[in-house]
């Protein structure tokens, strides 16, 4: 594997107002037409810092209203696929969003309007990167320095990448000059997901830790039959501390 | 005419809010104070005793020292015409109608100038608090400062006069910072939003085991063998006590409960008085109604009188934050409380508690939460969590430092030439 380097950093969301509260689903179209990325990287991908306990998805801001306030599950449902399936990057959410709500007849957009103190207030977010701990020159550098960094580390490295091209944190890049390909392609794929934060971090570290073992069942293969005792030997032995540090957390 | 305010250190402080706030939420606060390493922050207010501005800054202040950011709290004062003028500047700016005159805004500007000779404004970067020292900014700015003011009012319903005077002197700042998307006023500069926070090791928050529970409810002498029902503010009007009284007599023929209204002194406020005694006249005969004045102190009772709630009430008509909410929450309460003011953002309708519109809903709400244990846990647990990510006060204290960079960043696309520079405060010649 070539050793690169990779400044791990979190980032703190800072949030300002963007434009007026919308009241119903014509105004919600009117508002995204013009809105920048900031402001739908506020409402569609900030939620998934929410961590709830009993929550493993994350929905977006404009679904939660339309369901919450508008009270109209059947709109709310279909927004939510929309915003599902479109949420890689932010020119994508907002023609999949303007575009399906110009579907519905104008009467429909104007039908539920929300009480003033209901109405959708937009933000936009400013992130503000900052350099968290050291900077690790290996893959399990970089994994072992994730596996501690907060929702917001996870959200800097694997999604505002999608909404900001050219960022320079983008966690994929950096893990294909380390050779990890098949990794890169898990926290692209999760990055461009709904999940909270949370249930990515637990899913790529847990591919990172499967990853691991793989590779030193590789190397020992090379080694003399006691060698490879001793690595199955070790590898049952961090397999069981991690039975037992889970069972008792 | 002004001072210092002494904030002791405390080493070691930061690594006490560890094993309380979110994974990775000091790291921040630690790699922002790493990155503006060189810099000094001044916070300047109005008073360091008393109110909720003070009671956020004495803890902050040693919080920032710790994680390596050197800050001085200066206060500035003035005289009694100055807080009689300041009080009032305060009460338009939630809405109360304004009587303010050119003479008094020269009153306050005069202060302000007094202050600006007199306080060591000397850090690189200056949080101002509230209206009281808003001119500083104009009167005291050096290059290479950056200049944020925190708002802690709510200007949703701000008197225009009085806004349109101070908006100038506010505009002066390279930011300026609100807790709610509704108190943000027009203006000329970045507006950003930071909620309000609670201290999880302050008296009011910090845990406490079963026996000082006991022990600090013991005096009050309220009876055990019901379920307690608890609301705690002052008595003001806006905070709807007798609202709230109503809403436990409807539910008592279903779920019996205790209702304990506590709140905290009110020898100072007339209209505080007022209120107390008409909710006393209100519980007279209720046998199932407490209402307790406690000295502004009592916050460590106040704390076991949360926990030891089966339910939290916070029936305000109009709220600014009610951060008495984020304290229920702390404590894995459940809550029921009005959709007001910033009560939305902690409270997350059938995840972290239940909103309420009526004092039949609120009836509502109480017999079912009284009921229904699992719920109650379910709502607790969801609240604490949501606290424990966003309403501590490492969050603040890391999103004031987020502000300062975001702010000096913007600064420097000013100076290269990205933005327009800001006008003077209008119908004043520049200091």
């Amino acid at each position: 594997m070539t050793e690169g380097v990779f400044a791990v950093e979190s980032a703190v969301y800072l949030s300002r107002p963007a434009g007026p509260p919308v009241l119903d689903l014509e105004e919600l179209r009117q508002a995204l037409l013009g809105a920048g990325p900031e402001v739908l990287f506020h409402h569609v991908q900030l939620p998934r810092l929410r961590e709830l306990d009993d929550d493993e998805s994350s929905e977006d801001d404009f679904t939660v209203w339309v369901r919450g306030v508008l009270q109209d599950a059947a709109i709310a449902e279909r927004l939510g696929f929309v915003v599902q399936s479109a949420a890689t990057d932010a020119a994508a959410v907002r023609h999949a969003l303007t575009t399906w709500l110009a579907t519905l007849p104008p009467a429909v957009r104007r039908a539920r309007r929300a009480p003033e103190r209901g109405a959708l207030a937009l933000f936009a977010a400013e992130a503000v990167p900052v350099a968290v701990g050291d900077v690790p020159a290996t893959l399990d550098g970089v994994f072992g320095a994730l596996a501690g960094a907060s929702g917001a580390a996870w959200l800097h490295h694997l999604v505002e990448p999608l909404w900001w091209p050219n960022h320079r944190a983008w966690l994929p890049a950096r893990l294909r000059e380390m050779g990890a390909g098949a990794l890169a392609v898990q926290c692209e794929r999760e990055g461009a997901g709904r999940r909270s934060m949370r249930q990515v971090r637990r899913r790529l570290l847990a591919a990172w830790r499967r990853g691991r073992l793989g590779q030193r069942v590789l190397v020992a293969s090379g080694e003399s039959e006691e060698a490879r005792h001793e690595a199955e030997h070790e590898a049952a032995r961090q397999l069981a501390r991690r039975l037992t540090r889970r069972r008792t957390s | 005419m002004s001072a210092l305010v002494p904030t002791p250190r405390e080493p070691g402080l930061l690594e006490r809010y560890r094993p309380l706030v979110a994974d990775g939420a000091l790291d921040a606060l630690v790699g922002l104070a790493r990155s503006l390493r060189g810099h000094r922050l001044v916070m300047v207010n109005s008073t360091a005793t008393g109110g909720g501005v003070a009671e956020i800054l004495r803890r902050l202040v040693p919080l920032l020292e710790d994680a390596g950011v050197p800050t001085r709290w200066e206060v500035m004062s003035g005289d009694a015409r100055f807080h009689a003028i300041t009080k009032r500047i305060h009460n338009a700016l939630h809405g109360a109608p304004a009587s303010l005159d050119a003479s008094d805004w020269e009153h306050w500007l005069d202060t302000n100038r007094r202050a600006a000779d007199t306080l060591e404004l000397d850090g690189d970067l200056v949080l101002v608090h509230d209206p009281q020292p808003a001119a500083l900014a104009w009167l005291r700015r050096r290059p290479g400062q950056t200049w944020v003011w925190r708002c802690h009012i709510d200007l949703s319903a701000a008197d225009p006069a009085a806004w349109a005077a101070l908006a100038p002197y506010v505009s002066r700042h390279d930011a300026a910072v609100f807790s709610h998307h509704a108190f943000v006023p027009p203006l000329p500069v970045p507006g950003f939003l930071v909620p309000p926070s609670i201290d999880p090791l302050s008296g009011k928050n910090r845990d406490m085991d079963a026996d000082e529970e006991r022990a600090l409810l013991a005096p009050l002498d309220l009876p055990s063998a019901l379920p307690w029902v608890t609301q705690v503010s002052r008595f003001d009007r806006l905070k709807d006590p007798l609202g709230v009284i109503e809403a436990h007599h409807l539910a008592q023929s279903r779920t019996p409960s205790l209702l304990v209204l506590a709140g905290g002194g009110a020898d100072d406020d007339p209209e505080g008085a007022e209120v107390l005694a008409e909710v006393r006249a209100r519980a007279e005969g209720l046998p199932h109604v407490r209402v307790l004045a406690l000295p502004p102190d009592a916050h460590t009772t106040i704390n076991a009188l949360q926990r030891r709630s089966t339910v939290v009430v916070q029936k305000s008509l109009r709220e600014g934050f009610a951060l008495t909410v984020a304290e229920a929450l702390w404590k894995r309460r459940a809550v029921v409380a009005s959709a007001v003011g910033g009560i939305p953002l902690q409270v997350l309708h059938e995840r972290t508690g239940v909103l309420v519109h009526s004092v039949e809903g609120c009836a509502y709400q109480l017999s079912r939460l009284l009921e229904a244990h699992a719920l109650r846990q379910r709502l607790g647990r969801n609240g604490r969590e949501h606290v424990r990510q966003r309403f501590l006060l490492p969050r603040e204290a890391t999103d004031y430092l987020a502000v300062f960079a975001r702010a000096m960043a913007l600064a420097s696309e000013r100076s290269a030439g990205l933005t327009l520079p800001r006008a003077a405060p209008a119908g004043r010649a520049a200091p």
